[in-house]
């Protein structure tokens, strides 16, 4: 080797004037791949409070009801979208930790662990604040493919000829029978004579639900189990009419568009004549459903009688 | 005299502050490692004086650019055996060709270092001894050959090479573990023919 090299080098550093990369470029960089780590961490941990909120609202021991194994219910309604979505942000977060200056003093599985356990734990935590919920109403009311991608429990309960039918409930008769606005924009008469209900205030206008039981006809399901429905909520308000969408619902609320209130019921009919002429043509129109409901819920007729409802046209359904 | 005592007292950190600030200065860092550098460097690979020469011009060059990269929580020999293995490898991956032997003086310690560790039972004469090494040496694969030439042939510590390799310290174990047992295969059928 020639003895000069440390002069060569001296040389060539003077001739094309080169200089050591300014520290805030190092700097930068290290800051960058830290910042993707924490940023992949968190949203990592959001995609775990989203799974959460799914699996807590998931009811995985209703596979009976539904004519299915347990495995085959959990492998249908497991969320691949959020699963994959985790596993791509653990593995930036690994792949970040790794990269950091020190990151290659620590085995590859514990840094692995720790990727796993941190977006775990701090999903855990955003859990607890709601924001798997928050996550899962924006992306109902927003997100293109919601049903498809983002939550598969959509098309799971919209399959009325397997049993499962879900959709916003849009009139309510009384606490047993309602209508309800399916995904497609279908309009459904629930009927139900059971107890079968989990929890109480579940038929509200304006809110969703889901729905075990069996198709009865035309437009008519024959409810077995109803029960609320939490991720895609705001999914089935796209749904409502035009003169539901912006009204507030509830329970002791009353939708002049959709009424459940005796008077204000009454009062619209006498206001508006023409209103009335359309729904006893529409009672007469549907007078089959009118005879299932009744069938499957004692307390409709005596309900139409004592508001002295189309007495006459009542007459002529049940005359049959 | 004087001056030259204190330059040699001076650490590693202080020389990367005085480049810094003046570039002839760089020439110390250039001193210091030239040597050091150019044994590790045709112990990787045999390669020739010249090649040997463009590889540390090019390996200098680097460290000088990078300066600024180096932070006292790392040793500064360290930092710059990673810098030239990486350089070294680059060299091979650009030639496209693969280090197959390996050049290091036949006294060099490093070889009754290894020897003794890993328990050679055959006895024979010294310079046939290593000359037998240093065959098996190029004829493993090179992942093994770059740890032992770190460990036994440039004394680096466990954490050392964990730093110059970018591998966790339990990893080096075990690969110098395995480096160790495939070289003892490899004498072992050298020795068999």
């Amino acid at each position: 080797m020639s003895d000069n090299l440390e002069q060569k080098i001296i040389e060539q550093i003077k001739q094309e004037n080169l200089e050591p990369t300014p520290r805030w470029h190092f700097l930068l960089k290290e800051w960058l791949v830290w910042s993707v780590g924490v940023l992949s961490l968190l949203v990592g941990a959001a995609a775990v409070s989203v799974i959460i909120y799914l699996f807590r609202n998931n009811d995985l021991f209703i596979y009976n009801q539904v004519g299915r194994s347990f495995g085959g219910w959990l492998l249908l309604s497991l969320p691949y979208f959020w699963i994959f979505f985790l596993a791509l942000f653990v593995w930036l977060l690994f792949y970040n930790i790794k990269h950091t200056k020190r990151g290659y003093r620590y085995p590859l599985f514990l840094i692995a662990s720790f990727s796993v356990i941190a977006s775990i734990f701090l999903g855990g935590v955003f859990s607890l604040f709601g924001l798997g919920e928050r996550i899962d109403d924006v992306l109902g009311r927003q997100a293109p493919f919601y049903d498809t991608i983002f939550n598969p429990h959509i098309n799971i309960w919209s399959h009325p000829e397997e049993g499962r039918l879900s959709g916003l409930v849009i009139t309510n008769f009384d606490d047993n029978n309602f209508v309800l606005v399916d995904r497609d924009g279908e309009e459904w008469a629930v009927v139900y004579s059971g107890k079968n209900k989990g929890g109480n205030n579940i038929i509200v206008v304006g809110q969703p639900v889901r729905v075990i039981g069996r198709v009865g006809g035309e437009s008519l399901f024959v409810a077995q189990k109803i029960m609320t429905m939490q991720p895609g909520r705001e999914f089935f308000r796209r749904f409502k009419p035009a003169g539901v969408s912006s009204l507030n619902f509830g329970p002791g609320k009353v939708s002049p568009a959709c009424p459940n209130d005796k008077d204000v019921f009454l009062n619209l009919l006498q206001q508006y004549p023409e209103l009335k002429q359309v729904l006893e043509q529409g009672l007469l129109d549907n007078q089959d459903l009118i005879r299932e409901i009744s069938a499957h819920n004692p307390g409709f007729l005596p309900m139409m009688q004592s508001w002295e409802l189309f007495p006459a046209t009542m007459q002529i359904i049940f005359s049959r | 005299m004087d001056n030259l005592l204190q330059i040699s007292d001076l650490e590693d950190a202080e020389l990367v502050r005085l480049s810094l600030a003046d570039p002839n200065k760089f020439s110390l860092i250039i001193n210091r490692y030239q040597d050091k550098l150019a044994r590790y460097v045709r112990r990787l690979g045999a390669f020739s004086a010249e090649d040997t020469e463009d590889i540390l011009q090019d390996i200098f060059l680097k460290v000088y650019l990078n300066l600024n990269d180096f932070k006292t929580d790392l040793k500064f020999s360290s930092w710059i055996y990673r810098i030239a293995h990486n350089q070294v490898i680059s060299h091979f991956r650009k030639h496209q060709v693969r280090p197959e032997a390996h050049s290091s003086p036949i006294d060099s310690p490093g070889f009754e270092l290894l020897a003794n560790d890993i328990s050679l039972d055959f006895q024979s004469d010294v310079n046939l001894r290593q000359a037998a090494i240093a065959a098996a040496l190029g004829k493993i694969d090179a992942r093994y050959r770059e740890i032992l030439i770190l460990k036994f042939f440039e004394d680096k510590s466990y954490q050392e090479i964990s730093d110059i390799l970018k591998k966790p310290a339990g990893t080096v174990a075990s690969l110098l573990n395995r480096a160790k047992k495939s070289l003892k295969n490899s004498l072992s059928v050298k020795m068999a023919e």
